[in-house]
Order: C-alpha cells, then sequence, then structure tokens
C-alpha cells in the first residue's frame, strides 16, 4: 500500500496542529494541506515592548494599531467588525471567495482561510466541560480528561477554576487581577455563600499564557490582539513552528481541500492551489478534518455527493456588554493589565437549565476611540466622557448554552453565483427571547456587584464563532455522523478532529475542548493505522 | 494644515505637527472619506475654527452622527491617539474631582453648542443653497 504520506491533516487551526503533533510524536509522517492566508506583515514590525511603553514612544504605531492605510479607522467607523484588531483581520479573510457562505447570517458565521485559523481569535481562556457537559456533547469525560492533561502540558493552562476547570485545577494563575476586578472579587466573595446557593459562582478565568512554554510572564506585555510575536498568549502559529521542526512533517499552503476519495485503504485527497486554481490529489492512509466545522462540512458533503442534505448545525448565542464599576471611579486601575479575561461568572436563569457565562473584562489595549465612536455626544464630550471612564470601565463577553434544534442546520447547495459552482447554505434561528433574559438577569447580579450597566450589543447569530453539531457523535453508525473514536461512520480511514461531532455546546470557550478531543482522535487513528499495518504484516508473513 | 489643526484643537485642545497632517491626507487619499457638494462646503467654512467645528459636531452628534465630516474627526482623533506626543490624553488617570469637574462643565458646553450649533448650520444650509442658485 504506497501513499505519499500516513496522514493528511486539513487545517492549520488550533485542532489541526495538536492532532499533528500526536500523530508526528507517534512517528508518522504527516502533511498538511491549509489555506493559510498570514498576518499583515505588520506584524513583524511590532517592537518586543509592552503596550504603555509602545503607545509612549513609538511613533508608527498607527501602522499596526489602525492598520495598513489606517484602514481600522473605517472598520471602527462602520461599527460592524470593531472586534478584531487588524492584525487579526486575516482571520476572517477567505481565498478567492472560494464556497462563499448563504443564509440570513451568512457575513457573520465564519470558515477561516488563516494560518492558525480560528484559533488566532481565541482569547485564551481555558475551560474543560465537566462529566455532564461532555456526557451531553457525546464524548466520555474520563477519555476526553487525558486529552485535557497532554494539551495543557503542551500549552501550559494556568488556573484554579472549580467551575472551569473541575478535578484537572492545580496550577497557579500567571497574571494578578487588576484593581477593578480585584473589588468585584471581593465584594463577591463577601457573600459567597450566599451567590453560591443562588447558583452564581465567580471565578478567576484559567488562561493559556504559559511561562514555561512559549514567553517570560515577568514581563507581560499586553499586546497580545495586536501581535503573534513576542506574546505570551497561546496560538496556534506557536505549535506550527515546532512541527516544522519534525522532518517527517510538510505543510502545503495556498491548498483547499476540495474532497476525498477512499479507494480500498488508501485515500485520495483533491484540492486547489488558491493562487492558480489548479486541482491536485495527494493520497494517504488516513486523513484528518480538521477544517472547523463549517469547512469539514463543506469537505464531507462534497465528497459524499450529499447536496441539498442538512446537517445538524448549533452555534452559541453570544452578547457583548459594558459596565461602570462604581469603586473604580477616581481610581487609578493598575499598570499591569491583561486584556484577556479576568474574571468568570457563572449563572443559571431557571435551576434546571444549564450554566451561562459571562467572562469579564477591564478594557485598556483596544484603544479608545474604538470606544469614543459609541457614545452618542460630540467628539470632544464623548472622549472626556470615556477617558474619565476608562479606568473604571468593565467588559462583559456572555455565552449562552446550546443544544440541537431541529430547524437549524447546513446544506451544500449547488450555485451558479461562483466560480466553484456550489455554496454552504447556513438556516439559522436565535431565540431573542433567551437572550434578553439572560440580559436582564446579569444586569441584577452586576448591580449586586457595584457595577452599573452601560450598555450591550447584540451580534447576528453565529458570531460566537462557537459551532458544532454537523456531524454528531453517535455510538450507532449512521450517516454523517461520528464514531466516538472520530472516525465518520460509514467510512474506513476519514476522520474529524474539530468541534463537528459536539452535540451540546456549554457556555463554556470551545478551543481546550477541541484541542483535547483533536489530541485524542489522532492518537485513535495512529493505534488503528499502527494495528492496520501490524494485521498486514502478520498476513506477508503467514503467506 | 489649518483644517487638521481646527479639528485637533477642537477634539483634544492640542496643536498637531506636519507628521500627523501627512498621515491624515495620505488616509484621505486611499481610504473611503468622500463628501458631497454640501459636506465640503460646511467643511471649507468650519475649519478654520475649532469653535465652529464644535458646533458642526454637536449638531450633528445628534441629528446626524454617521456623516462623512464626522468621520474625518473620527479619523484624526484615531491618529492622535496613536501618536506619542499625545498619548498622555488617553492614558493619564484623572481624580474624582477633575473627572466631575470636566463633565460638568462639558455637559454645559455640550447643551450650549448643540443650541448654537443647531443654528449655525441651519443658517450654513440657506448660504450653501443661497450660493447655489
Amino acid at each position: 500500500m504506497l501513499t505519499d504520506y500516513d496522514f493528511i491533516v486539513v487545517g492549520s487551526g488550533c485542532s489541526g496542529v495538536q492532532s499533528a503533533q500526536t500523530l508526528l510524536e507517534d512517528g508518522a509522517k504527516v502533511l498538511m494541506l491549509d489555506v493559510g492566508i498570514q498576518a499583515d506583515p505588520n506584524s513583524s514590525i511590532i517592537p518586543n515592548k509592552d503596550f504603555i511603553a509602545i503607545r509612549k514612544s513609538e511613533h508608527n504605531q498607527g501602522e499596526y494599531f489602525l492598520g495598513k492605510d489606517l484602514g481600522g479607522v473605517e472598520r471602527s467607523w462602520l461599527k460592524n467588525k470593531n472586534r478584531l484588531t487588524p492584525l487579526l483581520e486575516f482571520v476572517e479573510k477567505t481565498a478567492n471567495g472560494n464556497i462563499p457562505l448563504s443564509g440570513l447570517w451568512k457575513d457573520s458565521f465564519l470558515e477561516s482561510h488563516a494560518q492558525g485559523g480560528l484559533g488566532n481569535s481565541w482569547g485564551r481562556g481555558v475551560f474543560a466541560f465537566s462529566p455532564d457537559e461532555a456526557r451531553k456533547a457525546g464524548i466520555d469525560f474520563n477519555i476526553l480528561k487525558k486529552g485535557y492533561e497532554k494539551i495543557a502540558s503542551r500549552i501550559g493552562v494556568f488556573g484554579k477554576s472549580k467551575m472551569s476547570l473541575g478535578e484537572l485545577s492545580g496550577l497557579e494563575y500567571p497574571l494578578a487581577l487588576d484593581k477593578s476586578m480585584a473589588k468585584v472579587w471581593s465584594k463577591f466573595h463577601k457573600n459567597k455563600m450566599e451567590w453560591n446557593s443562588k447558583g452564581v459562582f465567580l471565578e478567576r478565568t484559567p488562561l493559556a499564557i504559559s511561562p514555561n512554554s512559549f514567553g517570560d510572564n515577568n514581563n507581560y506585555n499586553d499586546m497580545d490582539f495586536w501581535s503573534l510575536e513576542n506574546t505570551q498568549g497561546y496560538h496556534p502559529g506557536m505549535t506550527l513552528k515546532r512541527l516544522h521542526e519534525y522532518k517527517r512533517f510538510h505543510y502545503k499552503g495556498n491548498s483547499l481541500v476540495d474532497s476525498y476519495k477512499e479507494k480500498g485503504d488508501i485515500v485520495e485527497v483533491q484540492f486547489s492551489n488558491t493562487l492558480n486554481q489548479k486541482i491536485e490529489t495527494l493520497t494517504c492512509k488516513k486523513i484528518i478534518i480538521c477544517a472547523s466545522v463549517l469547512g469539514t462540512a463543506r469537505i464531507v458533503l462534497k465528497s459524499n455527493k450529499a447536496y441539498e442534505h442538512k446537517l445538524p448545525f448549533i452555534s452559541n448565542p453570544f452578547f457583548y456588554t459594558s459596565w461602570i464599576n462604581m469603586s473604580m471611579l477616581g481610581n487609578a486601575n493598575s499598570v499591569m493589565r491583561s486584556s484577556f479575561s479576568q474574571l468568570s461568572l457563572y449563572y443559571k436563569i431557571k435551576e434546571r437549565e444549564e450554566f451561562s457565562l459571562m467572562n469579564l473584562y477591564t478594557y485598556r489595549s483596544l484603544l479608545l476611540h474604538k470606544l469614543i465612536r459609541e457614545v452618542p455626544f460630540n467628539f470632544r464630550l464623548s472622549y472626556q466622557l470615556i477617558n474619565i471612564l476608562k479606568e473604571a470601565l468593565v467588559f462583559g463577553g456572555v455565552h449562552l448554552p446550546e443544544f440541537q434544534e431541529e430547524e437549524n442546520g447546513v446544506q451544500l447547495v449547488k450555485s451558479s453565483n461562483n466560480a466553484t459552482g456550489f455554496q454552504l447554505n447556513i438556516d439559522y434561528r436565535q431565540d431573542d427571547k433567551r437572550i434578553k433574559k439572560n440580559l436582564s438577569s446579569i444586569k441584577r447580579k452586576m448591580l449586586s456587584l457595584g457595577c452599573l450597566p452601560l450598555f450591550s450589543k447584540m451580534v447576528n447569530p453565529g458570531s460566537s464563532k462557537h459551532y458544532g453539531g454537523t456531524l454528531p457523535i453517535s455510538k450507532t453508525p449512521k450517516p454523517f455522523t461520528l464514531a466516538p473514536s472520530g472516525r465518520l461512520h460509514g467510512s474506513k480511514n476519514v476522520y474529524v478532529g474539530d468541534a463537528s461531532g459536539f452535540k451540546f455546546l456549554p457556555a463554556k470557550g470551545l478551543t481546550y475542548t477541541i484541542m483535547a478531543s483533536s489530541h485524542l482522535i489522532a492518537l485513535n487513528a495512529v493505534k488503528k493505522e499502527r494495528y492496520n499495518t501490524k494485521i498486514q504484516l502478520m498476513e506477508k508473513i503467514t503467506n | 494644515m489649518k483644517q487638521v489643526n481646527s479639528i485637533s484643537k477642537y477634539l483634544l485642545n492640542v496643536d498637531i505637527s506636519e507628521r500627523e497632517t501627512k498621515i491624515y491626507f495620505d488616509a484621505i487619499e486611499v481610504g473611503d472619506y468622500p463628501l458631497t457638494e454640501k459636506e465640503s462646503y460646511i467643511l471649507s467654512k468650519i475649519k478654520k475654527s475649532a469653535f465652529l467645528c464644535g458646533l458642526y459636531d454637536s449638531y450633528s452628534a445628534i441629528w446626524n452622527p454617521n456623516n462623512n465630516i464626522r468621520k474625518r474627526f473620527f479619523l484624526i482623533l484615531s491618529i492622535l491617539e496613536t501618536q506619542p506626543n499625545f498619548s498622555n490624553k488617553f492614558l493619564t488617570h484623572l481624580t474624582l474631582w477633575q473627572s466631575i469637574r470636566i463633565m460638568f462643565f462639558g455637559l454645559i458646553k455640550y447643551v450650549i453648542f448643540v443650541v448654537l450649533g443647531t443654528v449655525f448650520v441651519n443658517v450654513l444650509n440657506i448660504l450653501f443653497y443661497v450660493n447655489r442658485l
């Protein structure tokens, strides 16, 4: 059985790089196929200094804070993409309009073609599924736990948190709470028992900021959203760099995987070069698709010629809130500050419901002019107001848990509107009443913690970038489902390493679980391959 | 240069250098900052003074917050924020009393500017149409 590679891994996001590392550690020959759009070269001109030092000394900071030709200013003005910094816009760039998305909320859903995928815009919050959440998602927690431990050893996971990490807790936090968050924290702890009895828990957010693996936290620079170099927060590019150290690792960029075909024990993978549209084919023993949920759905549906077939689809509803921490008015916040989530507030709307989660941030390194734009006064007064409130501002990103709903799904449909002849249609509805209920519930809680509501921003469905459920995990072999090992039912050598299998998405961030699960899936695939090779050898010897 | 300086004077009460002015004009050249005929006329009148910039901005913050002149004000604000010479304007901590004083006088000034700005912009509108006749 001669193939070009032992394994082909599709995509270089969090799941792709972790799968590839597992395969390489086991001695396999691996090819990573990836479109791999790279960050603006401006990121290389960012000096290795902390945020404040840059602001006070660098004359060319506008080039990276505002983007090439100050394009970031226009996007902030339009208010539609101000969540991303200019550096991270490459995460949303699509390769030459390949397979566009359609549907009511097509602009909010994303199949990233960036090198590092959606993992580049990950907020580095580390959350592990509880045994109950894992069961609902279709994953065996006892196995998943081993995956969590492995990934923690690779990327560095820091934090002690019962709700976020459960029994996996144990390591110290890399960064201290700033003054503002410390005040919220101490206010909560004065009545902790009472809060807990009402089902409300406040914990420090565990983060993937590692002093050991990738950086030095004694000199934390708060530049993680602006640069992919010299920063301390983990992103998949860090692992990708390490993968290149393996001689058995091969990376092929500008490659958009179109489909696969199984021929006996061989998988033939067809992909197009995004620069010249040339179609190429390579073979492997096994393929692990880690193209993020939408990309994976596209590849699987195309490979099975399942046009018009509707796959289920889930996404965490999400919205932003902002608050004024009253106890910070007139006080200066700590100079050493992180732009990542510092506190995680878990709460339930009804006792029998799943937890919702609000991650709390203080504001600094995303620059004030974006906030000034949000204030309805003239710019002078808006500037004065934001400048006064900046030390007291607290932001909350709220995620709600989500189960599969029958009407929500994705379909690959034929289309004459683009060169590929296909588009991925997303049919998705979100329960706005549920969001409003959550908003009024957290308003009451935050007021009790001394924070006045400022404004909240509803975002379109899909903006959370937390997707799953397209190929749900199932023990019984049904079409378009995954075996618990990650293998696509009905196939011999096709594995899916991203969140496509998760049947339930808790309100927690998914990245850590996706990485843990992809490691385990790669481990299953490589074990199976080793077993097959042994059998073949035995057969040869016997013959 | 004068146009940009009046706006920066209005926004942060600072004078800007040729460097920031160049960044502004370069951005306008490549970016999407068009002006209608009427907006060009208004900008030509208000660019002479920070006070007039304030009147126009106060009026349009209420009645037409997404107009193209305000977009240029916003561009200048973002340029100022990313220049080390002005970083203190965005990074310095204000005490509670400073904050109360600034907000108290700021709000009073804002209300006056909205009233005066409404009169001023309506006069400019009339002048614009008269000039066109």
